[in-house]
């Protein structure tokens, strides 16, 4: 008895251990990982705190001495930073809105519905990411300034509204994840395709909205193409173009450039932490088998 | 441009209007505006940024203070993709009124028809304009006899060498070297490279320096550029590169990822020389502020460019920032007012003044010799040399063709192709010669 | 037309066929889902396009009108030695790039949906790199990657290692960048992560029943239920390795002797820095039809190993 209780207990302790062992291991393989990763990050952040005398030292000073803050606010009264920020932000936001409102109906259309021209469609819709914008940019200008368009931000947001094929596409391969029997049924009880849509497809795909909702969000806040040229009065630059501000072929203000750019990159970095829980957990398959 | 912006503009100019109108009753010396003059708009287009762009945008506003009349609304834009927005802009009959270009484009936007002829502007008050600059400057704006590309303000080169690395090196760091062969023999010295091949510390090297070297072999445009075709096995021409085969004997890839190390990075223009890790290099009146700035204990001088035997001590090749004005411009005119009055002609006492805040090199002898910019040379005696290589007759120019900007890039491959040891000098030439040909006939 | 695309997309019809009347029902609805997408390629993409293919057909340099020269800059792709080395560049990067990367991406995104404490910041700090401006973060590059006082050749010099000239050898250039690109995999993660979610936990039970181990779960559960989101990145992966440009045009310029001279830069070169939009329109459209071979090809042979809850 008292053997096969201390054999038990053994067992048991040795279970602990080679758990908290894999804990162990898990954790050191991310962590170096994520080191190599947050490399970029930390760089930035080091030089956008170094006095000037050491922002060039070759090789490199990774932590600074003295730390020196002063870039964060010449940065900022620089360039009408707040305001880029803004016209960034006002942007970004109504091309997410535009895109979740058309790319979901037309995703809806390629995946969830059988109807005979839709492969060929969807090809031909994949196709229009595969010609380089260096070619096609010309006369999409020139389309533009026919409308009138150009010098606002209307080129930029109105095409959004019309779905863009990259976020079409990822919801389609998620939308035909979700078992066909749970729209059958709803289709059999009387339920028209958009009510599917709306209440069954799109509470299910809500990780894969976040997705593209980020993306999209992320997308307009790094692009620089497309501001450059459309955009033609300073007041109106976004980020991206203003970060092009601080350097120059005559002498680089390295420090500024660092402080500006982690200022616009942590909004990006805050709202990735807090949506990342929406689009992790939010979907689970199990007990809806098809 | 759509209603927005057009009521952007309405907007701005009424704010301008009304902050003149503040001003001029609070300084009753400033002009007033008339109420009956009609008023023109202007766009203007450049790739100034970072410190330069509040500098341009200073004399903007002066400009518009000074003139009620016109009234210009910069854009500044970035440089990085800048020639795309540029180009698909005037593609599409969008294009600004004035902008500002390096001196590469502007031959092959003249042989299109792009830019308005800007010798047919110097009449009247403006005729004194054809012999306003320096004659090297005019040149890389002109194209078969005529002016496309304002000067605005110039680049010219020296040599920059360091104290410390020549005090080590046994040299005296009082007599930096004024001939080539001096140069080769001193820098020599100043190399430090481990067992491993691991390059520490460079003397000199010349990549990308061939145009800059141009006249220190006594070379012309003309002996690179018959007018029809490109002869760039011409002597003077391989007497450069024979130069540049002698650097063959360091380790070419890791010297150029020396050399390169910063500038490939993001536009910007770091090198070694500055940081510490080079014992000379030929560059333009920039590096001064940059060293300031990031290495302020650097011990340099600055020297002209030591020359081969037949050179030119004291010269320089010139590029620059020229003005110009798209044929689409809708008040040409207005826009050929602007483009003069920032060129300092007629009111050189202004230039003299505002060029020193981007710490420019004129565009004239007439803006350089003013009061102004004399004090401004004498606070900084190392720049004084900048200037003063601008007067010598023998500065020169790459030739101005419509392929220039082909050229440029062909070239740099030529010199890589000689310090890597790849082609020989003669080799490296022929082929830059056919390439740079064939793109010529191509663009006809 | 429509047969062909479905034998080319790999999709064999699983379901009873739907009743005729439905098929009818089933078209106008389609058409009306995915009308804004028509609407919306009619109106910005069309013209675009088809301008495009008549550029490539005319000697056109921007600044003034094009002018017809028939299949002459098709000729001329041919004979010239530069398009056929950035082709090779190109086909070089995206034939390494788009399963290492792939493979990464996935061992990244399962790593990071165990039940571990401190998720959200891992999977944070995995997607930084994406959003740090390439305008900061390229001058770290350059100094990792340097030969003389890089953190990279300083490692390998010290465990005995030799060290290569990264982005300044011929040899090296390309692995550099692929290297550098797989810092960016942030998205790819991000979207095989949320197609993991949808993994339901019941299959897992069954294989473990079964008595499947940790990596024969991974192989018959994980990969073929995420199969859809493979497919996503891969057809993405290629459009965009095919494309690939920015880092290359910010840092290498096409250097050293070409050897990072991608077929985008070379496009980007030739279209606005030569003047000849014309050429590059030329090109733009063979690489065009590249792109869509090879999406096809990866297409069709996905009937194979993509797998959609939704065909059961």
């Amino acid at each position: 008895m008292v053997i096969l209780e201390r054999n038990l207990s053994a067992r048991y302790s040795s279970r602990r251990f080679k758990l908290m062992t894999a804990s162990t291991i898990k954790h050191l393989v991310l962590i170096l990982l994520a080191i190599s990763f947050v490399f970029p990050m930390f760089w930035m952040m080091s030089t956008s705190v170094k006095p000037d005398f050491e922002q060039l030292r070759w090789p490199p000073v990774w932590i600074p001495n003295p730390f020196d803050f002063s870039n964060y606010p010449n940065a900022m009264n620089f360039e009408p930073f707040f305001q880029y920020i803004t016209n960034t932000l006002v942007y970004c936001v109504l091309t997410v809105v535009g895109t979740l409102v058309s790319s979901t109906l037309v995703a809806y259309g390629f995946a969830r519905i059988d109807w005979p021209e839709k492969n060929f469609l969807f090809i031909l819709m994949l196709a229009t990411m595969m010609l380089p914008f260096q070619v096609t940019m010309v006369p999409l200008f020139v389309l533009f300034k026919t409308l009138g368009w150009v010098g606002s931000y209307k080129p930029l947001i109105v095409p959004t509204f019309f779905g863009s094929a990259f976020n079409i596409f990822l919801l389609r391969q998620f939308f035909m994840t979700i078992p066909n029997s749970l729209s059958e049924a709803a289709y059999i009880d009387g339920a028209n395709e958009l009510v599917i849509f709306w209440r069954i497809i799109i509470p299910l795909a809500k990780p894969a909205l976040a997705t593209v909702a980020l993306f999209q969000f992320i997308y307009g806040w790094n692009d620089f193409l497309g501001p450059l040229i459309y955009l033609n009065d300073q007041s109106t630059f976004t980020i991206s173009l203003g970060l092009q501000n601080y350097v120059s072929s005559y002498g680089t203000q390295w420090g500024l450039l660092m402080a500006a750019s982690t200022v616009a990159t942590l909004p990006i970095v805050v709202l990735f932490f807090l949506a990342q829980k929406t689009f992790i957990q939010g979907i689970s398959l199990s007990g809806l088998k098809g | 441009m759509g209603n927005w912006k057009r009521g952007f503009a309405v907007v701005s100019s009424a704010i301008i209007m009304t902050s003149g109108l503040l001003a001029s009753s609070a300084f009753a010396a400033a002009p007033t505006v008339r109420r009956d003059a009609p008023v023109v708009h202007l766009t203007y287009w450049n790739m100034w940024s970072g410190i330069w762009t509040q500098v341009v945008q200073k004399m903007v506003d002066e400009f518009n203070k000074t003139h009620p009349t016109i009234q210009v609304t910069m854009t500044s834009v970035p440089s990085a993709n800048g020639e795309q927005k540029l180009l698909t802009a005037i593609a599409a009959g969008d294009a600004p009124d004035v902008f500002t270009e390096w001196n590469p484009y502007i031959a092959a936007f003249a042989q299109q028809h792009a830019l308005m002829n800007l010798s047919t502007f110097m009449t009247g008050k403006y005729a004194g304009l054809k012999h306003w600059f320096y004659p090297v400057a005019a040149k890389w704006g002109e194209y078969k006899g005529s002016m496309y590309a304002m000067p605005w303000t110039m680049n010219s080169f020296l040599l920059y060498y360091n104290k410390t690395f020549m005090k080590q090196a046994g040299l005296n760091p009082n007599n930096p070297p004024r001939t080539l062969a001096q140069l080769w023999a001193d820098q020599a010295k100043e190399w430090k490279i481990t067992k491993d091949g691991v390059v520490q510390q460079i003397g000199y090297y010349p990549a990308g320096n061939f145009e800059q070297l141009m006249p220190m072999f006594g070379a012309t445009p003309g002996d690179f550029f018959n007018g029809k075709k490109y002869t760039m096995t011409s002597p003077k021409a391989m007497s450069i590169m024979n130069f540049f085969a002698k650097f063959k004997k360091y380790p070419y890839t890791q010297v150029n990822a020396f050399e390169k190390g910063l500038t490939g990075a993001a536009g910007g223009s770091e090198d070694p020389f500055e940081l510490g890790k080079a014992g000379f290099i030929v560059n333009g009146m920039w590096e001064m502020p940059t060293i300031q700035q990031f290495n302020p204990k650097l011990q340099y001088g600055v020297v002209p460019i030591p020359v081969n035997p037949g050179g030119y001590y004291n010269t320089t090749w010139v590029n620059g920032n020229y003005n110009e004005i798209p044929t689409g411009s809708k008040h040409p005119q207005q826009a050929f007012e602007f483009i003069a009055w920032l060129s300092g002609y007629q009111n050189a006492a202004w230039a003299a003044r505002a060029y020193p805040t981007g710490g420019w090199i004129p565009n004239s002898a007439v803006i350089t010799k003013q009061p102004a910019y004399q004090k401004f040379l004498k606070q900084a005696p190392l720049r004084k040399k900048f200037v003063d290589v601008m007067l010598s007759v023998h500065d020169a120019i790459t030739p101005v063709t419509p392929v220039d900007m082909f050229y440029e890039q062909k070239l740099a491959n030529a010199q890589d192709y000689v310090l890597e040891g790849k082609k020989t000098p003669y080799q490296a030439l022929l082929h830059l010669q056919q390439v740079a040909n064939q793109q010529l006939q191509q663009t006809k | 037309m429509s047969t062909t695309v479905n034998v080319v997309m790999g999709k064999k019809s699983v379901k009873p066929k739907p009743s005729r009347a439905r098929l009818r029902r089933n078209r106008l609805i389609g058409w009306l889902f995915i009308s804004p997408w028509i609407i919306g390629f009619l109106a910005f993409a069309l013209y675009p396009f088809i301008a495009s293919l008549f550029y490539s057909f005319t000697n056109y340099n921007i600044l003034s009108p094009p002018q017809w020269i028939g299949g002459q800059n098709y000729q001329q792709m041919i004979k010239d030695p530069l398009f056929w080395q950035s082709l090779y560049n190109t086909l070089y990067y995206t034939v390494v790039f788009v399963p290492i990367s792939t493979v990464i991406a996935i061992a990244i995104a399962l790593l990071l949906n165990m039940k571990i404490k401190g998720l959200a910041i891992y999977r944070t700090l995995f997607y930084l790199p994406s959003v740090v401006p390439l305008v900061a973060s390229s001058i770290l590059w350059v100094w990792l990657f340097n030969p003389s006082f890089g953190f990279i050749d300083a490692f390998l010099r010290a465990i005995g290692l030799p060290a290569p000239g990264w982005l300044y050898s011929d040899a090296w250039v390309k692995p550099s960048l692929v290297l550098m690109s797989l810092w960016g995999i942030g998205q790819p993660i991000v979207i095989y992560l949320a197609g993991l979610q949808g993994v339901p936990n019941d299959l897992y039970e069954a294989a473990v029943l079964e008595g499947a181990n940790t990596w024969q779960r991974v192989w018959y559960v994980t990969i073929p239920m995420i199969s859809p989101v493979i497919l996503f990145n891969v057809i993405l992966g290629l459009i965009g390795s095919f494309q690939y440009f920015t880092q290359a045009y910010v840092m290498t310029q096409g250097g050293p002797d070409n050897s990072s001279l991608f077929f985008a830069l070379y496009l980007y070169q030739q279209a606005f820095q030569c003047l000849h939009l014309g050429y590059a329109s030329a090109m733009a459209w063979l690489l065009f039809v590249l792109i869509l071979v090879a999406t096809l090809f990866v297409f069709r042979s996905s009937a194979r190993w993509v797998y959609y809850g939704g065909e059961q």
